[in-house]
């Protein structure tokens, strides 16, 4: 049976197909599905009869099942023949009723598998009409995110259709970010490092204050299908970006920005929409802060309740250091200098550290520890100036990078003195006998520490002559330097003694009252210091004048210390946008007052911090960045200070590479 | 004793000093008469060449001064630019920390023996000195000890790399004199900060600054401590004050800005010569600089020109310590002697009845 629409014309005939009929007329009965429609008497034209007629339009009510079949029967002469021709009669227009949606729809209608040229468009009365292109079977399809229930309708059911709708279950969410779904595990982005990513998916190592925020959409019950990915095409995605722990970084060339379509600001919320393309997929950019401790969370959803899916992030820096050491030291645990930083949310890292071993480096820079300190009980490594470099270069692996910060640790840091002559009148308390013995430290109250064992730079011992004279006489001389001895024992504390027996010519004018001179020539060093920056090197001593190791924790202390003077503390150098006069914003830095350099005042009482005429020196402050490692001074940055380290960006050390 | 009195050659300066300083030692150890100090440096230095400025210094004093007076804490290397206006100074030495644990208390002197002490120690401007510019230019270095100082080196940066006589010429006629800094006020501002006063030191008789001061200077709220100074000093033609060339907007108008041109701040003033004041103190060594861009009133005749200034201490410099400071002035080649002050906090002064 041909398929046609309902009005369509047509023209049933009876054909006299051989002889004459008696009968002038005939009656033609329409049949809609078996059942009488409608009748017409036709004449005989020539030698036919014909009806020119059309496809009824039949109500919805009346019919069983679309299409309906359409037939026809001729009464001719008492006899009833069924007509030659029978058709399928489809509807032609379709008006949809959608229910159950609560978004507005969109419906596609197929034929052949294709949708139609005109698809079905809701009208403001909320229902759509549709002409169908060809008088056969449709399937009615509802676009994404809903469905017409139960399935596609697989066939036409009149001219007047009720939809019923339910929506795809699907969610929006992140893509490729696998973490950061808590507030409390959120990504912690190192700012200050550059994304290694392309530019399509920047950020998304976890590195730099750009990122590629890619979303997807997927569905609740399985996944979707291409066709309904494809559906989802433009259909928008809602992203907010919620700042918090806001420092007062204001940077114009790195602001806290969401790139989202339509973007709405209101205090630290912004929202957004982007668009999912035909992969269901979307992306857009979040900018944080170049600053440390800040968050940000973003949420996206289908809708502006958002809820879909949620990341959150945290603003941290990061840095790089390296720990060289004796061998025959123990390394340092760095621990607490690493949470040190935590604190201040800059992920140190630490390299691999450098073992220097025993005699290792220029001549020199081992010597008997026992004859700097007693009981020392091994070599011991002295680094000073004149041989850092030297040291560096041999256990340093980042030269050249200003994110990179050397710590090199020696036993004790000297450098070689002058070259100096003390001579004194000869008083009894310098003798045993005739044997002269006499200290540094009665000679000088003041002045260079030490003598070293061997001087630090070419290994010649330190006591160079001793020498007398009786003025009186006018006769000099000089004592072999065999017969003297330099005890180093203690000398740290300048308690390093020259003995020597004194020639019999001036152990008798000195008994006979006359005055008699004697002199050394000694070469002393100058230190013992705690430690020293050179660009990116930072020596620190592990002895200092006191009589055990400085502490792991005191050496920590040394180490946040000196980084925080390299990151530009206390307030010294450090530059922030957004905060023009740092100094005022710490509120408790200072400038030498007994120490040297910018200082933090933080535990200090008012009194005697606006006291600007005291020296600040014994008094107990508690910051790292105290001018001097007292007992007060903790191991952490304190609140003032953590008012510029948070929100700057400290892309690397103040330090240049040596 | 002057530049030179170490009989070295330039080049010598930059070789290891270990048979340098042992000659040296012997010499002044020798020289029994000989007390103070003496530094010496290089003539010259060929920038090219050399990236450090090296000194050599000697100090002969008895073992009680040596001990009052240490060297290593106390003395402050002074660096000035004689075509310019730069000062630059720092501690002549890297510092320890605190003594050791077990040393004893500062200078007992009574316990020391009679006798002398003779150091040798080299230093580097270039580390001492971070700011210290490598540029072409003269610069005299001298080593202050307190209220002691040392002789003057002066030391030529030359910048031999090129001896291309189109070269040399072009980069001659790029040298301009420059212009005089506005006249400044030190914790200002001030009038007649550089009129005579009637306690105005007499002007020095030849080329020079004279300082004067109060011994003693009690700090406070409303208290003051004037440094008074009059000084002779050659002027440059940098010093001179002269118009903003123009019209407005010309190229020459344009050079002379960025040459450095400003309105000193006063039309009666004829030139600003720079004077820096030192303060070092008696506790804390590491000096204290005050600039001035000192006014010179009247015509000028001639390449000096004298003129005075007085200046408040505690307003120049705010944070002063409590304890006793040499004040020194300098400006380019000229070196002032030193006044010393004592500055006593109003806390400090005994009630009625103690």
């Amino acid at each position: 049976m041909p398929a046609i629409f309902e009005q369509t014309k047509l023209t049933l005939h009876l054909n006299v197909t051989k002889g004459e009929t008696p009968e002038k007329s005939v009656e033609f009965t329409l049949l809609v599905d078996g059942k009488e429609h409608s009748k017409h008497t036709a004449k005989l034209q020539g030698a036919a009869f014909s009806w020119p007629t059309t496809a009824p339009k039949i109500d919805d009510a009346k019919v069983t099942q679309w299409p309906y079949d359409l037939t026809y029967q001729v009464d001719h002469g008492g006899d009833a023949h069924d007509g030659a021709e029978s058709w399928t009669v489809w509807p032609k227009t379709l008006e949809l009723a959608p229910q159950g949606h609560d978004t507005p729809v969109q419906f596609k209608l197929l034929q052949q598998g294709k949708p139609i040229a005109a698809p079905p468009k809701i009208a403001k009365d909320k229902t759509a009409k549709v002409t169908l292109q060809r008088p056969e079977a449709f399937t009615l399809q509802s676009k994404f995110p809903w469905k017409v229930k139960n399935g596609a309708t697989a066939s036409g059911q009149g001219r007047k259709l009720t939809v019923d709708l339910e929506d795809i279950l699907f969610r929006a969410e992140f893509d490729k970010l696998a973490d950061g779904d808590f507030d409390v595990l959120p990504i912690k982005q190192l700012v200050n490092v550059k994304s290694e990513r392309d530019k399509s998916e920047v950020g998304l190592d976890h590195k730099g204050p750009e990122i590629a925020l890619h979303f997807k959409i997927a569905g609740v019950l399985g996944d979707l299908d291409a066709a309904t990915l494809a559906e989802s095409a433009g259909m928008p995605l809602y992203v907010r970006a919620t700042y918090g722990k806001k420092t007062k970084r204001n940077d114009p060339g790195h602001p806290r920005k969401l790139g989202a379509d339509g973007l709405k600001v209101s205090g630290d919320e912004q929202k957004g929409t982007v668009k999912l393309d035909k992969h269901g997929l979307a992306t857009c950019r979040l900018h944080l802060p170049l600053s440390g401790g800040e968050t940000c969370k973003v949420e996206i959803g289908s809708t502006d309740t958002y809820g879909d899916d949620e990341k959150y992030f945290e603003t941290l820096r990061q840095l790089h250091f390296q720990l060289s050491h004796p061998a025959s030291l123990t390394k340092p645990d760095p621990f607490g200098f690493v949470t040190s930083y935590k604190e201040i949310r800059v992920e140190m890292v630490e390299e691999p550290a450098g073992a220097i071993a025993a005699n290792s480096g220029p001549a020199g820079a081992w010597v008997d520890g026992n004859e700097i300190k007693s009981g020392f009980g091994r070599p011991a490594l002295i680094i000073g100036v004149h041989n850092e470099k030297a040291f560096h270069k041999l256990s340093f692996k980042h030269k050249n990078d200003s994110k990179y910060a050397h710590f090199l640790i020696c036993d004790f840091q000297f450098d070689a003195g002058p070259l100096a002559s003390r001579s004194f009148t000869l008083e009894s308390k310098y003798l045993t006998g005739s044997t002269l013995g006499i200290t540094i430290r009665d000679v000088q109250k003041k002045g260079p520490l030490a003598a070293l064992p061997t001087s630090v730079n070419d290994g010649t011992v330190a006591l160079r002559k001793v020498f007398w004279s009786i003025p009186k006489t006018g006769k000099k001389g000089t004592i072999a330097l065999a017969n003297c001895t330099l005890d180093y024992a203690n000398n740290i504390a300048r308690r390093g003694k020259i003995s020597c027996p004194l020639p019999t010519e001036v152990m008798t004018a000195y008994s006979a009252n006359e005055k008699v001179t004697i002199g050394f020539q000694i070469q002393f060093a100058k230190g013992p210091y705690l430690g020293s920056s050179t660009k990116n090197l930072i020596l620190i001593a592990a002895y200092e004048n006191k009589p055990s190791q400085i502490s792991e924790d005191d050496l920590n202390k040394t180490m946040v210390h000196e980084l925080g003077h390299a990151l530009g503390m206390c307030a010294a150098e450090i530059t922030i946008p957004g905060i023009p006069d740092v100094k005022k914003e710490h509120g408790r830095s200072y400038t030498d007052r007994g120490h040297q350099g910018g200082h933090c005042a933080k535990g200090i009482s008012a009194a005697d911090f606006n006291n600007k005429s005291l020296d600040l020196t014994g008094l107990s402050g508690t910051c790292a960045m105290f001018g001097e490692g007292a007992a007060s001074v903790t191991r952490s940055y304190c609140d003032l200070c953590q008012k510029l380290l948070l929100p700057a960006s400290l892309t690397k050390y103040l330090l240049e590479t040596l | 004793m002057n530049q030179g009195a170490f009989a070295l050659k330039d080049t010598q300066f930059w070789k290891d000093f270990t048979r340098i300083e042992e000659a040296l030692v012997n010499r002044f150890e020798e020289d029994e008469a000989f007390m103070g100090l003496v530094l010496d440096g290089p003539r010259e230095v060929q920038l090219d060449q050399r990236k450090t400025l090296p000194l050599l210094a000697v100090r002969a004093c008895s073992l009680v001064d040596n001990s009052a007076l240490d060297l290593d804490t106390r003395a402050i290397l002074i660096a000035t630019r004689l075509e310019g206006h730069e000062t630059l100074a720092a501690l002549a030495f890297r510092q320890s920390p605190a003594p050791p644990e077990d040393d004893e208390p500062p200078s007992d002197s009574e316990s020391l023996p009679e006798g002398r002490a003779v150091d040798v120690v080299s230093l580097s401007v270039t580390d001492r000195l971070p700011d210290f510019p490598w540029k072409p230019s003269t610069w005299q270095t001298t080593l202050l000890l307190f209220d002691q100082r040392s002789n003057p080196v002066v030391t030529r940066l030359e910048d031999d790399s090129t001896r291309d006589p189109a070269v040399l010429e072009f980069l001659a006629a790029q040298r301009r004199s420059g212009y005089p800094a506005a006249v400044s006020m030190p914790g200002g501002p001030w009038t007649n900060l550089y009129r005579p006063r009637l306690d105005s030191p007499p002007p020095p008789a030849e080329t020079g600054i004279v300082l004067a001061v109060d011994r003693i200077a009690v700090s406070g709220a409303g208290k003051s401590c004037m440094v008074r100074g009059s000084f002779c000093l050659p002027i440059r033609p940098r010093d001179v004050v002269r118009p903003l060339p123009g019209p407005a907007g010309t190229q020459a108008e344009q050079q002379a800005l960025a040459d450095g041109w400003v309105d000193v701040g006063d039309p009666a003033v004829v030139a600003v010569v720079p004077i820096t004041l030192l303060l070092t103190g008696d506790k804390h060594a590491a000096p204290i600089l005050v600039p001035l861009g000192a006014a010179i009133y009247g015509p000028l005749a001639g390449q000096r020109a004298c003129g005075q200034f007085a200046v408040d201490l505690f307003r120049a410099a705010p944070d002063l310590p409590i304890e006793s400071y040499a004040v020194w002035a300098l400006s380019r080649a000229i070196i002032s002697d030193p006044v010393v002050v004592g500055i006593v906090d109003q806390n400090m002064l005994p009630t009625s009845g103690q």
